[in-house]
């Protein structure tokens, strides 16, 4: 860990993402089964994303959950042409996030985060939000921005936004070039 | 003559070149340079990191535009993710992705630079000439104010209720069709940006234009910068030299002093200081009839009615956004089901902004660019107590005009959302706090890094935008702004390099 980043999150925070890098190695994930290739996650750290990626987008009023649109997936592909250093943090950052000894420490909860129920993850979400560590409200940030651009991006949540998307919009542009050119 | 442009070549054949000039960045400042030099015979040579994009790869997927023509895919922060950074990679620069706003340099923005950093090169009247002729080329016109869209009407309806200041803003379109999407590459060929004028106008007079090549480094030799070492596409080896007379660097304030850094060029320790952002707060109104934010023009109004809040005070002035999906989304704080039933509205939902004038109090230092130890480019920017004052003020005043040009309820983008529905409400915004990673906070005008000034100690280049050693090497964009500049920046930096392009010349 570089003395600036131990600076930057002092004492508690820096042990803290210490503890995330380990924390992958010493338990089990609930599993996900993802489709495609791999590039910058391995099938553990997608699993922590995938639940993750639930949690920030579940099934609700018609709204599909991230995983039936498979933004895990989407994040990996995001991911893969970000400078390294982003990939890491990222991957410690999920790591800190399943860790159950930290959980259990920080949010009283013995369990991986993969493993807590939809409200469970829920509420450390919340917390790590208002958080007073800005280490917390920055992972949050990192994630939900990842998971809200993977997620909006597909058109197939655009209906329900009332988003008319690039097709009408092109149709449009084509009736408009057509009009001023004084064409049918 | 040939139009010669490298796209996607075979890279064993690319060679080391020598010419007069190269320009490092194509965007408002690099392709302005590009565009004179090359008026006036000069042997240019002009890289682009990223790709060269034109309206037949502009499908208007939000997605695909953000990974391919911002920087790092979009991604791009402060080095806390507190600020999110929208700034264009690409033939055009950010001129490709911009939202097409168009303001001359504030008379008091240059009195300021004159009066405090010894600018006493860059007046209005030295100006005036360079700024009619990119008008012209550019087709910089008032926006009529029957085209405004509804997200900007929250503007002028709001301020014309409070009797503030507010009108219609330039842009630099022709023949726009109102589709909006600006931000992700014009699908019309309407928005007169660098892409559509000043790199054409090059490239028909003998420019070579190398896209997807990433000037690495500069090689300093006898006190002048002897070449410029350069890698094409991504596979990290195909790397080649260029030998030029002059070198002029135009990628940025970001990337610009990045480039510096990693060539060693510090001397006197003040490349990456001073780097500004306009600091943007948002505010979401939601109304009962439809907005539809991402149709028409992006940005069509500006009210400067906070932009001089007295002497220890930061200005501020709103503009609108666009509220495309993936940029509605990100901007909000909110996630699971809170942040389905906001999204749920976006067709109604407004979103205003208010940008932040920083650097121009005395003691504002703005932010810092670095290089980390792996290459990652660092940027670094507090957010200290005047701007946090700031960022209050704005949101409580943008709260007034939202809920005055009729907004049933205004939300910051705080998480949570503070809620205000009358303007009794707005008093909630003193029990929240402000700074980074309490709220939304994003810039898309970055400036300053490599500061110019008459003191070689507390600057990097002099008020003609040459370094202060290193006699052929110039830097020409919005990284040697000495302060923001309380407007959109895009027209100063076309206006100051077509100013500078003569001392340029004058130096070959």
């Amino acid at each position: 860990m570089e003395r600036r980043t131990f600076l930057k999150y002092g004492f508690f925070g820096s042990i803290a993402l210490l503890s995330g890098g380990v924390g992958l190695s010493l338990q089990s994930s609930k599993p996900y089964e993802y489709t495609g290739t791999l590039k910058v996650f391995t099938p553990q750290t997608l699993a922590v994303l995938a639940a993750v990626a639930e949690t920030i987008v579940p099934a609700n009023n018609g709204f599909p959950s991230a995983l039936e649109l498979q933004v895990p997936e989407g994040i990996d592909t995001l991911l893969s042409g970000a400078h390294s250093a982003v990939q890491e943090e990222i991957v410690l950052l999920l790591g800190l996030l399943e860790n159950a000894a930290v959980n259990t420490l920080l949010h009283f909860r013995p369990l991986p985060f993969s493993k807590m129920t939809l409200e469970e993850r829920t509420g450390i979400l919340q917390g790590w939000a208002s958080s007073p560590l800005a280490l917390q409200r920055k992972g949050y940030k990192a994630l939900n921005g990842l998971c809200q651009s993977a997620y909006y991006a597909q058109s197939k949540v655009h209906n329900l936004i009332g988003y008319d998307g690039p097709q009408v919009h092109l149709t449009m542009l084509v009736n408009a070039a057509q009009r001023r050119q004084g064409e049918p | 003559m040939p139009i010669y442009t490298v796209r996607n070549t075979d890279p064993n054949t690319l060679q080391d070149i020598e010419c007069d000039v190269c320009i490092i960045g194509s965007g408002a400042g690099g392709a302005t340079v590009a565009a004179r030099l090359c008026e006036a015979g000069k042997n240019v040579v002009l890289l682009e990191a990223g790709h060269y994009d034109t309206q037949a790869d502009f499908n208007m997927d939000e997605g695909v535009a953000f990974q391919r023509r911002y920087q790092e895919q979009g991604l791009r922060s402060s080095a806390d993710l507190g600020i999110t950074v929208l700034q264009g990679k690409g033939v055009g620069g950010s001129t490709t992705i911009n939202w097409t706003s168009c303001f001359r340099t504030p008379e008091r923005i240059l009195d300021i630079w004159q009066d405090r950093f010894g600018v006493e090169a860059l007046t209005s009247d030295v100006l005036t000439p360079h700024f009619e002729r990119v008008e012209k080329r550019l087709n910089i016109q008032q926006w009529q104010e029957s085209l405004v869209n509804p997200n900007n009407q929250v503007i002028s309806n709001g301020a014309k209720s409070l009797g503030w200041e507010a009108d219609t803003l330039r842009r630099n379109v022709k023949g726009c069709m109102d589709s909006g999407y600006c931000g992700m590459g014009c699908p019309a060929n309407a928005k007169q940006g660098m892409l559509l004028t000043h790199i054409p106008d090059a490239l028909q007079n003998g420019l070579r234009l190398y896209a997807n090549t990433k000037a690495l480094r500069l090689e300093e030799q006898n006190g002048t910068i002897s070449a410029v070492i350069a890698e094409f596409g991504t596979d990290k080896t195909s790397t080649f030299t260029i030998r030029p007379k002059v070198v002029v660097s135009s990628c940025g304030a970001i990337n610009g002093p990045a480039l510096f850094l990693r060539s060693g060029i510090n001397d006197n320790g003040r490349v990456g200081k001073r780097t500004f952002l306009h600091p943007v707060v948002g505010l979401a109104s939601l109304f009962d009839t439809p907005i539809k934010g991402w149709y028409g023009a992006p940005q069509s109004v500006s009210s400067h009615q906070f932009i001089d809040r007295g002497p220890d005070k930061v200005g501020f002035f709103f503009e609108a956004a666009p509220t495309h999906p993936i940029l509605a989304a990100t901007a909000a704080s909110n996630f699971g089901m809170a942040q389905q039933e906001f999204m749920a509205q976006l067709s109604h939902t407004g979103f205003l902004i208010a940008l932040h004038v920083d650097g121009v109090l005395p003691d504002d230092e703005g932010g810092t660019v670095s290089v980390a130890s792996n290459g990652k480019i660092m940027l670094d920017y507090p957010i200290g107590p005047h701007l946090q004052e700031s960022f209050k003020e704005s949101m409580k005043r943008g709260t007034e005009l939202a809920l005055a040009s009729g907004a049933k309820m205004v939300q910051s983008l705080h998480f949570p959302g503070v809620s205000m529905g009358s303007t009794a409400d707005i008093e909630l915004l003193d029990d929240v706090s402000y700074g980074t990673l309490h709220h939304g906070i994003f810039t898309a005008h970055q400036m300053g890094g490599l500061c110019m000034g008459s003191d070689p100690k507390t600057s990097v280049v002099n008020d003609h935008l040459q370094h202060h050693r290193l006699t052929n090497l110039f830097v020409v964009d919005g990284s040697v702004f000495p302060t923001s500049l309380g407007v959109n920046p895009s027209e100063s930096i076309y206006g100051i390099a077509s100013w500078a392009s003569t001392h340029i010349i004058a130096t070959l």
